[in-house]
């Protein structure tokens, strides 16, 4: 200390301590803080005030300059400590604060990357790098848009452009990736642009967010709905899918042409601004009775049939409409499918073929009333001219009469039966219950009981089951078959007439057995036709309807009928009918 | 109906005539004593009953009639409505006789809301139809309590 005084102090004198002790007041306070540097001034003082001030060692001086200087000198030394404290502050602040950046950067869930203004990977983090697959120090050598997927360069450099002049703050886009090795990757880019102070911009920062799982989801629910459609509009009945609040998911052409539109609605309210819909007997549908309303509730429509016409088309529908809804994997109602099925055209049909057969029916009635008449008359009139003329003829002329007489009462019998064949079945009788065979073959036989004893005929029966059938029908079926087996019984024997049944299938099969005369099988389908017969008027009387009628009645329950036979060893008649839920 | 009136009024409503003769032919048969009077259409059989039941210039009202369905004109069930509108129609018997089965001629007057006394059909055979007299005559008298002579 000497020394220094003795060598520096006819330079500095007074002054010396001050200058001497400021650098490391200064050093202190910049690298130490506030206490380091209110310290180092305090012994700064300390040590110039005993040692470099005359008289040494003393704690009280008598000059007030020196007084001056070294309260300067203080003053100085806090000043620079709270300054050093300061700078060290923010110094720390700042660099806690890069810390967080860093961590949050680095650790971030999402990838995230500062990007040169030129277009370079400045910075990455590792998400980013896992996301497209290089290492940091490979992307750093990489351009943003050697990346980026050819279609979606141009928008992001517009993009860019746009930020860089200020038009916009940041963006989002989505935007496909190349990563180094596998598949394009799909991934959610947010930019925005970091600015210095004076708003020069330094460098992009970009977030990456990967979205390739979503994105291929979206990808198959759009191919699935594409399949979907495909489907729909493969079929040929209309048919619509909506989701569970009425907007159409798909709908097809067929829907689309039934209804009368060219372009496809967007939703159920479109539909019925257009269309009205009621039901068969005209009525409005209730809000909550429409197939859709159905569906939504988990219920299952069937066939509801459904009239109406496009409003503004006219074009009019008659439609058997189903709907059934369609759930999710946890079961809950997704969507609604609506089809339609035209029956216009059916019902159309359906009318004329009733019109046709009632005029058919009104068209035999009259011919068989009216047939009759004339008929008659030719038989009586003849009759009457026979008789008033008997004796005045000869013989020839009677028989011509006996001929005519007996054609005309013939021809007359030709139509009451055929009277009977068509009355035979009425198509506005309603679908039958199932009746007891044994009761109907019961009141067949009660109704030949005369010819069954003028022929001294039995007539037996296996079990007989119920079936589906009007009653008057299978009576009339067993009565015309059995009273078939009387009239062609053998002359030396009585008749045998055995009824049995069997299941076959869908089917229950009857057989009328008897021991009569039989027929050659030739013939076997030719007895079925109407008026047919195998034999002649002398030796067989009857027009050839019984047979016929049997055909009709079987054929009008999606029956059949035949028979098999040995000439002179009797004959089986064979009729399935459908045994339906019987037994 | 005067009681002293021997035969009876008979109205015959046909348009075929040799039905007409055969029906003659079975009432003689069937031992009615009586009178024809014939309508050979629906027209014919409504003017001819109207103008009996003004009463004035005609002779009196039939005793009987025997009535076809199928007439030229007008339907027999609408001859038959005209009779029995009338206050004697009432209590004239009418034999409905037509070519259509029995049952279906009962289903056609029925339909018609009519009653006639008897539905007959005719006959394909001459002695059937001659038969048919006394079928005519029992339905007459047990219609009208009277005897036939």
């Amino acid at each position: 200390m000497a020394v220094i005084r003795a060598y520096l102090g006819p330079y500095l004198g007074e002054t010396l301590p001050v200058v001497f002790f400021i650098v490391p007041v200064i050093l202190a306070a910049w690298y130490g803080g506030l206490r380091v540097g209110l310290f180092a001034t305090a012994a700064s003082l300390l040590v110039g005030w005993l040692l470099f001030v005359d008289p040494r060692f003393a704690i009280v001086k008598g000059d007030l300059n020196v007084l001056l200087r070294f309260t300067l000198f203080a003053a100085f030394g806090a000043g620079i400590s709270m300054m050093g404290s300061r700078a060290r502050r923010s110094k720390r602040e700042a660099r806690r604060s890069e810390t967080r950046f860093r961590s949050t950067f680095e650790n971030a869930a999402v990838g995230m990357a500062l990007v040169g203004l030129d277009g370079r990977w400045l910075h990455v983090n590792e998400r980013l790098c896992a996301i497209l697959g290089y290492s940091a120090g490979e992307l750093r050598q990489l351009k943003v848009g050697e990346l980026a997927h050819p279609e979606d360069r141009a928008s992001a450099l517009q993009w860019s452009r746009a930020l860089l002049a200020g038009e916009t703050g940041g963006y989002s886009v989505e935007q496909q990736y190349r990563r180094k090795e596998g598949p394009w990757v799909w991934a959610n880019l947010t930019v925005s642009l970091q600015r210095d102070d004076h708003g020069k911009p330094e460098y992009f920062i970009a977030v990456v967010e990967n979205i390739t799982v979503r994105k291929e989801a979206e990808e198959a629910l759009r191919v699935n709905l594409k399949q979907l459609q495909a489907t729909f509009e493969g079929m040929v009945e209309p048919a619509m899918l909506l989701d569970k609040d009425a907007n159409v998911i798909a709908v097809n052409s067929a829907y689309l042409h039934l209804f009368d539109f060219v372009t496809p609605p967007k939703a159920w309210n479109e539909m019925i601004a257009d269309v009205e819909f009621s039901n068969a007997d005209g009525s409005p549908i209730a809000p909550d009775e429409s197939p859709f309303s159905h569906a939504v509730r988990g219920e299952v429509v069937r066939s509801l049939e459904v009239k109406g016409r496009n409003r503004k088309t006219g074009k009019a529908f008659h439609i058997l409409s189903g709907s059934a809804p369609v759930r999710d994997a946890e079961g809950n109602i997704a969507a609604v499918i609506l089809t339609s099925h035209d029956i216009l055209e059916r019902m159309r049909t359906e009318q004329a073929l009733q019109r046709s057969n009632l005029v058919l029916r009104q068209f035999a009635y009259a011919a068989a009333h009216d047939l009759q008449e004339p008929l008659r008359n030719v038989a009586i009139s003849c009759e009457l001219l026979a008789r008033r003329y008997a004796g005045q003829l000869d013989g020839q002329a009677d028989r011509l009469l006996d001929t005519s007489i007996e054609g005309a009462r013939r021809m007359h019998r030709m139509v009451n039966d055929l009277l009977d064949y068509t009355k035979i079945i009425d198509p506005s009788v309603s679908a039958p219950p199932l009746v007891d065979a044994a009761a109907s073959l019961a009141q067949a036989i009660r109704n030949l009981e005369q010819s069954i004893q003028h022929t001294e005929a039995t007539v037996t029966h296996d079990a007989l089951p119920a079936l589906p059938v009007h009653s008057t029908h299978l009576v009339q079926l067993f009565q015309n078959l059995i009273s078939n087996s009387l009239k062609y019984r053998r002359p030396e024997e009585p008749p045998r007439v055995h009824i049995t049944a069997t299941r076959d299938g869908g089917d229950w099969l009857f057989a009328v057995n008897d021991n009569g005369i039989g027929f050659d099988p030739l013939h076997a389908e030719r007895i079925f036709g109407l008026f047919k017969r195998l034999h002649t008027r002398g030796e067989y009387p009857g027009t050839g309807i019984g047979l016929a009628i049997c055909t009709r009645i079987v054929e009008h329950y999606g029956g059949r009928i035949w028979a098999d036979a040995v000439p002179g060893r009797g004959a089986t008649f064979f009729f399935a009918l459908p045994a339906g839920e019987g037994r | 109906m005067g009681p002293l009136q021997t035969s009876l009024q008979v109205l015959i409503v046909e348009d075929n005539p040799s039905d007409v003769m055969l029906i003659e032919m079975a009432m003689q048969a069937g031992g009615f004593e009586f009178e024809t009077q014939v309508a050979v259409d629906g027209d014919a059989a409504i003017d001819h009953l109207q103008g009996n039941a003004g009463g004035a210039g005609h002779p009196s009202p039939p005793d009987l009639i025997i009535l076809d369905l199928n007439l030229p004109k007008r339907h027999g069930t609408e001859v038959l409505r005209v009779i029995r509108e009338t206050e004697w129609g009432q209590r004239t018997p009418v034999v409905v006789l037509s070519s259509s089965p029995g049952d279906v001629i009962e289903e056609l007057v029925h339909a018609a809301h009519l009653e006639a006394d008897c539905y007959l059909t005719k006959p394909l055979h001459l002695d059937e139809f001659v038969a048919l007299g006394v079928v005519i005559r029992e339905c007459y008298e047990s219609r009208t309590g009277r005897r036939v002579h």
